[in-house]
């Protein structure tokens, strides 16, 4: 196997094709670029921060800015969801340890790529996780958890606007599961926040990958 | 330049508005950048039922003149080949007629809303494909495994028989030996085990395939449980193993399928007993917990590994802990436990702690209390 150094080079020498490729919706390209990175063993948590988590931070501020559409914002959210199926089959081959999550994002959120990626690192470290999609209201997050009876719940959330939302997830969560804990997360977070839900019971606001596999590797041990 | 060439100008060269105009003849004359890009420079010149898209083959320009204010939904041949919808309004000329088509920006929002709805459900059932197919893999895997296994260890009995049978045949003598009972016992364990491996074979075959259908009766439970435990009492005995029943339900009945029922008791029984020493013990408690009847059979065993809980109810699970006489299982008992109880709307767990022994649990809904039966 390569050493890291080069593969981290081929990603970052990979990543403005990919970048230009995402922003004028060329897919095959993009899928062709990820398998590149696949064959040549790049890591998969390289590719998912420093290819797709990079990238689709950067369509954010540039749309942000002005200086791309909401549709090429969504073209781009939908290439990069394809191009995660790609690497599918490696994250499903994860020995199970047989613990569960169940990763939503909450009603109104209709940003999901975050989520799917925290679903994604849960099976990586041999979880079940069960991830329930964008705009998920929260009679049907109760009815999953009631089916699944998970060992955690992540809320992702991208749209600062919708913390009011979030917190009223987490009132009727802590009102119907009060043992259950609960991590959030997701962009949302950059622009405040983090004070509504530090200090909840059994809630914890995680800001990185690196701390979500840091969670779940001493799980649960952080969650009281 | 005045507000009004301002305004022509920005409509001919930018925006995302068709404008047709038509001379005498109703073919088209001249029109904006945005029709040239969308229709092509080529369509100067064609009549108008050339450049609309004519399902009924009596398109008229001349009738959409009668209401002039009117807006019309048409559709117009583009240079993608695709023909696109665009709200017409038109304006008679003294000569001539000017078209002018935009899109509904509300009903291009609700479809890029739609779309990346449908989008977000096709990505998330293609993943939920996707880990339903890694799962079936792995299972393949694990019945490839399972089948070698079971395959070895019905050859290996038969093999005995066979030897056993042979030594019967060559040397009749044989029948006076002392030790001829013993060669019948090992013939007649063997027998069992093969017969066991074979039923749990057909067993989680039905299940596997959906098939598993009940056929419930309302049944004393104390009963059953009672008779049960009596005829497991002697393979403990057998092992130096107490048997305890302790029966703390009401009179009453539950609907059940008894002979199935039978069976998860049986296979609980006997998995504490394979898993337990010689002088300890194994208990079982049958209680109520609301309307549910609770049977929990606890043994002082080894106990199981916590990683490896989650898997005992899976089939063909591969597990770490031993049993105390090293005796031999299919490792599909509790997989068609598990099927027998959820079938019935209950359910069975397992909690266990490393050299602290173990706890089988299943629960029934729908015990009625009271019934003299």
């Amino acid at each position: 196997m390569p050493p890291a150094c080069s593969q981290q080079t081929l990603v970052d020498r990979v990543y403005p094709d990919y970048l230009s490729a995402l922003l004028a919706g060329r897919r095959q390209q993009c899928l062709a670029l990820v398998s590149e990175l696949m064959d040549a063993d790049v890591p998969l948590k390289t590719i998912y921060l420093d290819l797709f988590e990079r990238s689709m931070y950067q369509v954010g501020e540039l749309w942000e800015s002005n200086r791309i559409s909401v549709a090429t914002e969504h073209i781009a959210t939908a290439i990069t969801e394809n191009a995660m199926g790609l690497l599918h089959p490696v994250i499903f081959a994860s020995e199970h340890c047989g613990r569960k999550a169940i990763i939503s994002c909450v009603a109104n959120e209709y940003h999901q790529i975050g989520g799917k990626m925290v679903a994604d690192i849960f099976e990586l470290h041999g979880w079940d996780g069960y991830f329930l999609g964008a705009n998920t209201p929260i009679h049907d997050l109760l009815s999953m958890i009631a089916e699944k009876k998970p060992d955690l719940v992540s809320l992702s959330l991208t749209m600062f606007s919708n913390i009011p939302e979030l917190l009223r997830h987490l009132a009727t969560l802590r009102e119907n599961c009060p043992g259950l804990p609960v991590i959030v997360g997701g962009q949302a977070f950059r622009w405040g926040g983090a004070f509504q839900v530090e200090g909840l019971p059994k809630v914890r606001l995680l800001r990185s990958i690196d701390e979500l596999e840091s969670l779940i590797a001493n799980f649960p041990m952080g969650l009281q | 330049m005045k507000s009004r060439d301002i305004y022509v100008d920005y409509l001919h060269r930018q925006a995302a508005l068709l404008c047709l105009e038509f001379d005498g003849e109703h073919k088209l004359l001249r029109m904006n950048h945005y029709a040239e890009q969308t229709l092509g420079a080529d369509c100067l010149g064609k009549p108008a039922e050339q450049i609309f898209v004519d399902f009924s083959h009596s398109f008229s320009l001349q009738s959409f003149l009668d209401q002039p204010q009117a807006t019309r939904l048409l559709n117009v041949s583009t240079v993608s080949g695709l023909p696109q919808t665009y709200y017409f309004s038109f304006a008679p000329q003294e000569v001539g007629v000017i078209a002018l088509g935009q899109i509904d920006a509300a009903e291009m929002t609700a479809l890029r809303q739609n779309l990346v709805q449908s989008n977000n459900e096709l990505n998330n059932l293609t993943r939920e494909l996707h880990k339903k197919s890694a799962e079936l893999a792995k299972l393949n895997e694990l019945k490839n495994h399972f089948l070698g296994m079971a395959a070895h260890d019905l050859r290996n009995p038969l093999a005995a028989i066979m030897g056993y049978s042979e030594l019967m045949i060559m040397e009749p003598h044989a029948f006076k030996r002392p030790d001829f009972v013993e060669l019948l016992n090992d013939i007649r364990y063997l027998s069992d085990f093969m017969l066991s491996m074979i039923n749990d074979l057909l067993d989680i075959s039905v299940i596997e395939s959906g098939k598993l259908s009940l056929n419930p009766v309302p049944r004393n439970f104390s009963e059953l449980l009672a008779k049960t435990v009596l005829v497991n009492q002697v393979f403990a005995e057998k092992e130096g193993i107490e048997l305890r029943l302790v029966d703390r339900l009401p009179p009453g009945e539950i609907r059940i399928d008894p002979p199935r029922i039978k069976q998860v008791i049986n296979n609980l029984i006997s998995n504490a007993i394979k898993f337990s020493a010689a002088s300890t013990t194994v208990t079982l408690v049958a209680s109520l917990r609301g309307d549910d009847l609770e049977v929990a059979v606890s043994d002082q065993g080894p106990g199981i590994a916590a990683q490896d809980i989650q898997k005992l109810f899976q089939p063909y699970p591969e597990i770490s802990t031993r049993s105390s006489g090293d005796e031999r299982r299919t490792g599909l008992g509790l997989a068609i436990c598990k099927k027998i109880m959820t079938t019935h709307r209950g359910d069975i767990r397992a909690e266990s702690r490393l050299g602290q022994g173990s706890t089988f649990t299943f629960t029934l809904p729908g015990y009625t209390t009271g019934k003299a039966l």
